[in-house]
């Protein structure tokens, strides 16, 4: 309790002092006005660059409460969700399939090693050819992302159950379904867990990225048109915003990652 | 279950055996059903040809170098600031504290979405894309060292400290090995994504560089380059992480006998 205070505690002052500071070196240029400044400087904190703690502020009102944020939000969102479910079906399909089966190892993982190794990002051009600027080829790339990342963990998390679980639930007289449902599954939940936090951070990733190539709507459109326009303090608030929810994003698979295995120690 | 290097070798030339040959089938005999311009499942010969044309235009190796430099700039900006950020947020419970915010941010914002940022910031020449691979790789390290150093047994510092160690060679004796696996960790880690940044800045605004040759292919339609182009930064990655991990094993090497 008292650690939890104490981080209250300074990450406010931290925050006053960067917001204080920011508020500050931003109105630098109307305060002192911009004769005396040194023009060494002045590229630096001109309005376009850093531009008023104010005018951020005032951005982040009018996007709020003209609503318009919440149709971007709510799309970026439903693309990352539908990617990312059937991404993880996939990717665990596999993954459990590379681990149970000696063959299917042996054929995929040298294509899987070399497949992984090219960022996801790299296929927004293809997939825009063959399949157009729409949804599909954003709610693909973000499934073939989640798919790349998603095949390690499961992998792992089902080779690495102690063979002797295996062994004496098979004695024990259980059969496929429930051996998978009752032993397997829960044995490598955690492993599986991780994967769907780092996957879901790559999906999220990914679809502002996809959304600042080629989109008209969601928050990297938020984030690209603001830039196109010369609009700092939108971009400021874009990047804010996309931080924030990916927070809540991650917050969400971490507390289903609480509540399904809650055998495990964790820090922090 | 260990299988032999010969097993592994069949297997794996059988694995990219059958997908070249489903590749061929669909590229010569299927695709001209299914899209309705054939060079959008370019044949092997068409493929060819791209290389061919990349090559006699000088753009295959200018475009790695352009990459491969805007890559390893930013990592050896990036990799040395967050080692030390991470270094001391892991050692003292109060930068940790007053960090935990500015720093938890970092880590939820994809580096990608900094893009539109950086280039307002820093114009849209090399530094706002060295800078961004320098913020990318920062944060990894961050995390990397903070978790080394925080998960460090405290009974190898209490002895240290017991046995009269200060400061400095505290660091350089026991803190630093001791969390060095972890460091390394976030060095790889820190590597690919730095690719991913690169890939994903270059497309969006670039003038050479492997990502510019996806860019390119998208606008002459031309499918073949931007295979050419994804199969070259998949082995650009490749060779780099190989690369990583040969100077791994020659500095762990090197701290194990100092």
């Amino acid at each position: 309790m008292n650690e939890k205070i104490n981080l209250l505690i300074h990450s406010v002052i931290t925050m006053v002092i960067i917001i204080l500071l920011y508020s500050l070196i931003s109105n630098l240029y109307f305060i002192v006005g911009k004769e005396n400044i040194p023009p060494l400087f002045r590229r630096f904190i001109s309005p376009t660059v850093l531009p008023p703690i104010q005018k951020i502020f005032s951005s982040m009102y009018s996007l709020f409460f003209k609503g318009i944020i919440w149709e971007h939000i709510s799309i970026s969102l439903i693309r990352v969700v539908s990617g990312y479910s059937i991404g993880v079906l996939i990717g665990f399909t596999i993954g459990f399939m590379m681990a149970i089966s000696r063959r299917t190892d042996l054929l995929l993982s040298p294509i899987y090693s070399f497949a992984r190794a090219i960022p996801p990002i790299a296929f927004v051009t293809l997939f825009i050819l063959w399949f157009g600027i729409g949804e599909f080829s954003k709610i693909l790339l973000i499934t073939y992302g989640v798919c790349m990342t998603m095949i390690v963990p499961t992998y792992h998390g089902v080779r690495d159950i102690p063979a002797i679980y295996i062994k004496a639930s098979k004695m024990l007289g259980l059969n496929g379904k429930i051996l998978f449902s009752k032993v397997v599954i829960p044995a490598s939940l955690p492993r599986i867990f991780e994967g769907l936090r780092m996957s879901l951070m790559s999906a999220w990733g990914l679809i502002v990225a996809a959304e600042l190539i080629a989109s008209f709507k969601g928050v990297g459109y938020i984030l690209i048109s603001a830039q196109w326009t010369l609009d700092t303090p939108m971009v400021m608030v874009g990047v804010i915003i996309v931080g924030i929810l990916g927070y809540i994003l991650d917050g969400t698979v971490k507390m289903f990652s609480f509540k399904f295995t809650p055998w495990i120690e964790r820090r922090r | 279950m260990k299988d032999s290097y010969k097993i592994k070798l069949l297997y794996s030339i059988l694995g990219f055996f059958i997908l070249f040959i489903i590749y061929y089938i669909v590229s010569e005999y299927i695709a001209p059903y299914i899209v309705y311009r054939e060079e959008f499942i370019p044949t092997y010969s068409k493929i060819a040809d791209a290389i061919y044309f990349l090559y006699k235009q000088n753009l295959i190796f200018p475009s790695i170098i352009a990459s491969l430099r805007r890559v390893i700039l930013g990592y050896l900006i990036g990799c040395p600031i967050g080692f030390l950020i991470g270094l001391s947020i892991g050692w003292s419970k109060k930068i940790e504290y007053s960090l935990e915010i500015p720093i938890s941010f970092f880590r939820y914002t994809p580096a990608l979405a900094l893009v539109p940022l950086y280039i307002l910031w820093f114009g849209i020449g090399e530094l706002s894309k060295i800078l961004l691979i320098a913020t990318g790789a920062c944060v990894m390290l961050i995390v990397s060292t903070y978790h080394g150093v925080r998960d460090i047994p405290a009974i190898y510092i209490k002895a240290s400290k017991m046995l009269g160690l200060n400061g400095k060679i505290l660091f350089s004796k026991v803190v630093i090995p001791a969390s060095l696996p972890q460091i390394f960790d976030g060095l790889r880690v820190a590597l690919a994504s730095a690719w991913m940044i690169i890939v994903a800045a270059e497309i969006m605004g670039a003038t050479e560089g492997l990502g510019y040759l996806l860019i390119a292919g998208r606008q002459f339609t031309n499918v073949s380059i931007i295979f050419f182009g994804i199969i070259l930064i998949g082995i650009m990655v490749i060779i780099m992480d190989l690369l990583f991990k040969v100077i791994r094993s020659y500095v762990i090497k090197w701290i194990a006998t100092y």
